[in-house]
């Protein structure tokens, strides 16, 4: 390095350093100062860790509420899994420890089985059908989760669910010579493998790491995001590029926890969280494409498809559906949604 | 202040040394090293919080200066990494996280940078895959562990802060991987404090995301024994990210208020730190409701 190079560096170290530098950079959140207790906290718990987008948007909408309802309505936030998993916190729900959470697909079956019907393999080609089918079947689902004692304050996206393995995955064969991986107990994923005549290995999510690493599982599924946050791309090399399903999640809050709250009270809560869980979707949606390509940063390989196999893959799982009629969904349902994705029963 | 002024000039000494000659300037850097190192321990083992607060950032410009003058010099940067890292997380952090991790990111470029001077093949391999970056770690020799624990520490902070940045999300294994492989060269660093950082990241992390308590908890008792629990900052960390993962209310605040009520001990090093972690066990003894 020339001298004069040396004492550029040092006066740019010293602008540099010297400034404060506006570079809105959107870190975490600073210390929250304390506030009083509201008189009525919803303890609301969920597996995003304090400073990921979920909690960003969960803490906007609690500091909207509070200052709304004057202070007689807040949360109080368990993040990162500290109360357990889904259904951990369901039970701490029902027994009046914890009153709110944030939930995929999994745990919201487990409260209204049908609303998996939105996750069905190859049931969407776009997020504009998704979107279609969500809006109208959302009263639907918001009445089906109140009489289970619930209000759904709004869906977020957990994002296209794909194939992640060790080998590449270009057909519906591939996928049935793999060691593949089904989250246990998901009556959703057992019909997917059911349809597709695969045996997969069923685990527990927290055991799926551990079992890449030791060659248990080679092959699993789940969206771009999920996959880097829950450092599954590090076992894994290659993704497949038909999404098989699409995740859902939701926020829900226990309607006894709220009974005691002043009606209008209850609307400001909904109305504050609607459109900010909205965005949430939107920025969930942006995350899972940026995720694609760190992933490709990462040496992911991505396996494409030719529209043959495309079309076996998605004529092969749609047989599925026909097997939730009467355990998850009515089949009242499974017409209706037919018909606002517009898939015939012969497609 | 006067002391901030003293810094200050020193810095604009440094730089017009880099205006006055190479060679010069370098040996000047060179001469003042041993200085700083004193500087620094000077400062670790002093019990002037406020100090060590107003000189923070005057001396990390002064440091940006002498590295400027002779980018070669692993200690410095080191030093800059370690310096960024204490000042952010003890008075910036709370209050202004855009600034704390500009420092984070800043202290983590020069740990880096070090790691590269010192490793080459481990410093490169920081952007490859991550399955490169963790075979490379196989390379990484005692004498690069202070570099590798503040970069490590550093970019996990900033991780932090940045938890909804899917870019930054890719960087939790290899920060793991460094802080483990450093553990194995040498726990004992720093009394302690890459086992401390194992502990805080096995924690911080749902068991879904890799995270475990059972191996956070194995990673403070090695912590805890390295320093004999005297390094208060380790404790702190164990109450945050611990006691707070499996909601141990009682442990939690029955566990700062040991740290806040342990005396100075004569002779301490680390008695800066351990100031620090007083003050921090304080804070968070206020957030108990907050927290369970």
């Amino acid at each position: 390095m020339s001298c004069s190079d040396t004492a550029r560096r040092v006066l740019a170290a010293t602008i540099v350093v010297a400034s404060t530098c506006a570079l809105a950079a959107d870190a975490g959140a600073a210390r929250r100062p304390r506030r009083p207790r509201p008189e009525h906290t919803i303890k609301f718990a969920t597996l995003a860790p304090d400073g990921s987008t979920w909690m960003k948007t969960m803490h906007a909408i609690d500091d909207a509420v509070r200052e709304r309802t004057a202070n007689r309505l807040g949360f109080k936030f368990y993040p990162g899994g500290v109360q357990g998993d889904e259904k951990d916190v369901l039970r701490k729900i029902r027994n009046g420890q914890l009153h709110a959470g944030g939930f995929t697909g999994n745990g919201l079956g487990a409260i209204v089985p049908e609303v998996r019907i939105q996750e069905l393999p190859f049931l969407f080609e776009s997020l504009d059908q998704l979107d279609s089918l969500r809006s109208a079947l959302d009263p639907y689902f918001a009445r089906r989760f109140e009489e289970a004692g619930y209000v759904l304050l709004g869906w977020v996206d957990v994002g296209f669910i794909y194939i992640f393995s060790r080998e590449p995955v270009r057909t519906p064969d591939d996928m049935r010579r793999a060691r593949m991986w089904m989250w246990s107990g998901d009556p959703l994923a057992e019909m997917f493998f059911r349809a597709f005549a695969i045996s997969p290995i069923p685990l527990a999510a927290p055991d799926v790491l551990t079992s890449l690493q030791t060659g248990v599982i080679d092959a699993v599924y789940c969206a771009p995001l999920a996959c880097i946050a829950l450092q599954w791309y590090t076992r894994v090399q290659y993704m497949t590029d038909v999404p098989v399903t699409h995740g859902i999640g939701a926020v829900l809050v226990s309607r006894r926890a709220l009974a005691r709250v002043r009606p209008e009270d209850v609307a400001a809560l909904r109305e504050i969280a609607a459109p900010r869980l909205r965005e949430l979707t939107l920025r969930t949606r942006r995350q899972n494409r940026e995720a694609i390509e760190e992933l490709k940063k990462e040496g992911i390989r991505i396996v494409s498809v030719d529209d043959a196999v495309r079309r076996e893959f998605y004529e092969t799982g749609r047989r599925a559906w026909h097997d939730g009629v009467g355990r998850l969904y009515p089949a009242e349902l499974l017409q209706r949604v037919r018909r606002i994705v517009g898939v015939s029963p012969g497609s | 202040m006067r002391g901030l002024v003293v810094i200050l000039r020193l810095g604009a000494c440094a730089a017009l040394l880099a205006l006055a000659g190479c060679s010069t300037s370098r040996l000047a850097v060179g001469a003042m090293v041993p200085v700083l190192d004193n500087a620094r321990d000077v400062a670790l083992a002093s019990d002037d919080v406020e100090t060590f607060r107003d000189a923070a950032a005057a001396n990390l410009f002064l440091l940006e200066g002498l590295i400027a003058t002779d980018p070669r010099r692993v200690e410095l940067r080191v030093d800059a990494a370690m310096l960024g890292f204490a000042y952010a997380y003890a008075f910036v952090e709370d209050d202004n996280p855009a600034y704390a991790s500009r420092l984070y990111d800043r202290g983590f470029r020069h740990a880096l940078a070090a790691l590269r001077r010192r490793n080459g093949r481990v410093g490169r391999a920081w952007d490859a895959p991550v399955g490169t970056f963790e075979a490379s770690l196989r390379r990484l020799r005692r004498r690069d562990v202070p570099a590798a624990v503040w970069a490590a520490v550093n970019r996990g902070q900033f991780i932090a802060l940045h938890l909804d940045s899917t870019a930054v999300l890719r960087d939790i294994p290899r920060v793991t991987a460094l802080l483990e492989r450093a553990a194995e060269l040498d726990g004992d660093y720093f009394d302690g404090v890459v086992w401390a950082m194992i502990g805080a990241l096995h924690a911080f992390r749902p068991p879904m995301m890799g995270g475990s308590p059972e191996k956070s908890a194995e990673a403070f008792e090695r912590a805890f024994a390295v320093s004999g629990g005297r390094f208060l900052l380790a404790r702190v960390l164990h109450a945050r990210y611990y006691l707070y993962r499996v909601q141990d209310a009682d442990a939690f605040e029955h566990e700062l208020r040991e740290v806040v009520a342990t005396p100075d001990r004569p002779g301490d090093p680390y008695r800066l730190l351990n100031r620090i972690a007083r003050m921090k066990a304080r804070q968070l003894m206020g957030d108990i409701d907050e927290l369970f």
